[in-house]
């Protein structure tokens, strides 16, 4: 089912203080599109999940799934299949079996209870809980609950999955389950999927289409491997040594001599005071084969050696942290904070 | 374990429609096995209903000439009436706002507003509710039958004219929790509103004393007038004490009716008022 979103404008107020979360945003999914939502914190990925589940109103635009109005929510709630994970399982009943919610919400979404009941316990085997089918939700781990929310989401097999964080806090093995089925549910009943994560090895392996928000604003739209090659073209790989090195130093040179930003720098285990590095730097002020020349110039200058230099294609995230501007540290800790608020 | 392939053919058929009937059921029984859950809640209030019953027969019934400031010992078959009342009163008063306040403090709201319109939420809880409460006092009074031998008051025959009042009592109520929900939902916390209804039906209704004491006091007589639960139990009385009593039914059942309809349209229309304020400040799950 196509999702159709037309200027899409959203303020929230807060403490009298009025915060744009949404500005005037369009866009359009095809059906079966598995499309990958990124953006900073606070930039309105969430709020245009809700939107589309109908849990926020829109200040102004539109959006149409089916061709059906968010307005008529009774409709819209049939067709798709929300997921918020971020809430670590606040949504279910504590006081309820993991059995007994999933077959509540599944009566609710309309499910025959027969085939409900075959869709639970297959999930429930599948997702390794099968055991802990009788256990009150109360009583469960928060990776256990966020399971739980997965299945509920799946159940009804929604013709648009509205995943919010959905993995956060799965273990590796957990989460390529999750990972795995969302695959075969997108290519299989053509499910349109429209994911937001903060883990983009996922949302680089599952989307062929990323939209990424800052501020309430779509500022790009591409496949994510059309984004890293645009990345790619600011990206340097450099392997070298120096005798005397400081890693603050190292930045604050590369800022102001050839008008970089250092990403990563890591030594060497090569040998015992060896003093070789690997780092990776994005050229900002100057075009890449000029700051790959003044990168050159700066470590010789400084009694350096160059081993190897060259530009490289980043992965998802180092693209994303590039175009956002933003450093990798800040970003670890907006993800820690997030976890931690989830697991209270 | 099972892997995805073997998974998928089984996502094939399609959900059907969100059903009316299909989801009240559902919260009826999440709303029964939640308070199952909670063991000794529920055995406690079966215990005290038990004694409550042994108190009145043994006050009641074992020595019908004891008069205590002129009113006859009997006066507590009259009172037990209420008091049986009261307690599933409470439950369908405090079911749908209480209940909402519960989902907003625990995190279910959202998947409730989600699913749900107001009223299958209301229906389906109050029954859950009405159901529990009844439960407790139908096993008490059948344990105080069996060993006490304490009759049974009113007739079969009267049984339909006592249905239809505590069908009518029991939505009346429901109708003014609608409406305290739509104040709930606006705020999103608890202002007290129900249990200041719920003392004041207690107070002024007619479950402990006949209301006709309060026609000296005008601020209690009126207080006492826009209680649903007055005309019940008039109804009521008249239907287990008196002999002319179809006339007090349809009277006291009209006027239920009409309470009904108003508060509980004025309710749906608050709610959702409410409902379209939250979705528009974004805060459906903040809580």
């Amino acid at each position: 089912m196509s999702i159709k979103i037309s200027n899409l404008t959203k303020t929230y107020k807060v403490k009298g203080r009025e915060i744009t979360a949404l500005n005037n945003i369009s866009l359009s999914i095809k059906e079966g599109e598995f499309l990958g939502l990124l953006g900073p914190n606070g930039a309105g990925k969430t709020t245009l999940t809700k939107i589309l589940a109908t849990l926020v109103s829109p200040d102004q635009g539109t959006a149409f799934i089916n061709n059906i109005n968010i307005k008529n929510s009774k409709k819209i709630r049939q067709l798709i299949g929300p997921l918020f994970g971020e809430n670590g399982g606040r949504s279910l009943y504590y006081r309820l079996s993991i059995y007994d919610n999933l077959i509540f919400y599944s009566s609710l979404a309309g499910v025959p209870k027969k085939i409900a009941k075959k869709r639970i316990n297959l999930l429930l085997d599948y997702f390794e809980l099968d055991k802990y089918r009788d256990v009150l939700v109360m009583k469960l781990s928060t990776g256990m609950k966020t399971k739980v929310l997965f299945i509920r989401t799946l159940i009804p097999n929604p013709k648009i999955l509205l995943l919010d964080e959905p993995t956060l806090g799965f273990d590796a093995n957990t989460a390529d389950k999750a990972r795995n089925i969302l695959e075969y549910f997108n290519k299989k009943f053509k499910t349109t999927i429209i994911l937001t994560s903060h883990n983009f090895q996922e949302v680089d392996s599952l989307t062929e289409r990323i939209v990424l928000i800052d501020k309430g604003k779509i500022i790009k739209d591409c496949a994510p491997e059309s984004f890293k090659q645009l990345a790619s073209k600011n990206f340097i790989d450099i392997h070298f040594s120096i005798k005397k090195f400081n890693k603050e130093i190292f930045s604050a040179l590369i800022s102001q001599v050839i008008g970089g930003q250092l990403v990563e720098i890591k030594r060497k285990e090569i040998a015992k005071n060896a003093n070789i590095f690997n780092a990776r730097i994005v050229a900002k002020k100057f075009p890449i084969n000029e700051t790959i020349a003044l990168l050159n110039n700066m470590i010789v200058e400084r009694g350096g050696k160059v081993f190897q230099l060259q530009p490289y294609q980043p992965s998802l995230k180092e693209a994303f942290l590039a175009y956002l501007n933003s450093s990798e540290k800040k970003y670890e800790e907006n993800i820690e904070q997030k976890i931690k608020i989830r697991n209270r | 374990m099972v892997n995805v392939i073997e998974i998928l053919p089984f996502f094939v058929e399609k959900s059907k429609k969100h059903n009316f009937f299909q989801k009240t059921k559902a919260i009826i029984e999440a709303k029964i096995k939640t308070a199952l859950n909670y063991k000794s809640a529920f055995f406690m209030t079966l215990f005290l209903n038990i004694v409550y019953f042994f108190m009145f027969y043994f006050f009641g019934e074992n020595d019908i000439s004891i008069k205590i400031h002129g009113v006859s010992i009997a006066y507590f078959q009259y009172a037990f009436v209420g008091l049986s009342l009261q307690m599933v009163v409470g439950t369908a008063l405090a079911s749908t706002e209480q209940n909402i306040l519960q989902e907003i403090i625990t995190g279910t709201w959202s998947s409730t507003f989600f699913f749900f319109n107001i009223i299958e939420y209301a229906l389906g809880t109050s029954i859950a509710g009405i159901f529990l409460s009844s439960f407790s006092i139908l096993v008490s009074y059948f344990i105080a039958t069996v060993f006490l031998k304490v009759p049974f008051w009113f007739s079969l025959n009267f049984t339909i004219y006592l249905a239809i009042l505590f069908l009518l009592i029991m939505l009346s109520y429901i109708s003014i929790s609608i409406f305290f929900s739509s104040i709930s939902i606006w705020y999103k916390k608890n202002i007290g509103l129900t249990k200041m209804f719920y003392e004041l039906t207690k107070a002024f209704t007619g479950i402990t004393f006949p209301i006709i004491l309060l026609k000296g006091y005008p601020v209690a007589w009126f207080i006492s007038r826009i209680m649903p639960l007055t005309y019940g139990l008039e109804g009521i009385y008249a239907t287990l004490f008196s002999e002319d009593f179809i006339r007090s039914v349809l009277v006291n059942a009209s006027i239920l009716g009409g309470f009904t309809f108003t508060i509980g349209i004025f309710g749906v229309i608050l709610v959702n008022l409410s409902l379209k304020k939250i979705r528009k400040e974004g805060s459906v799950s903040i809580y």
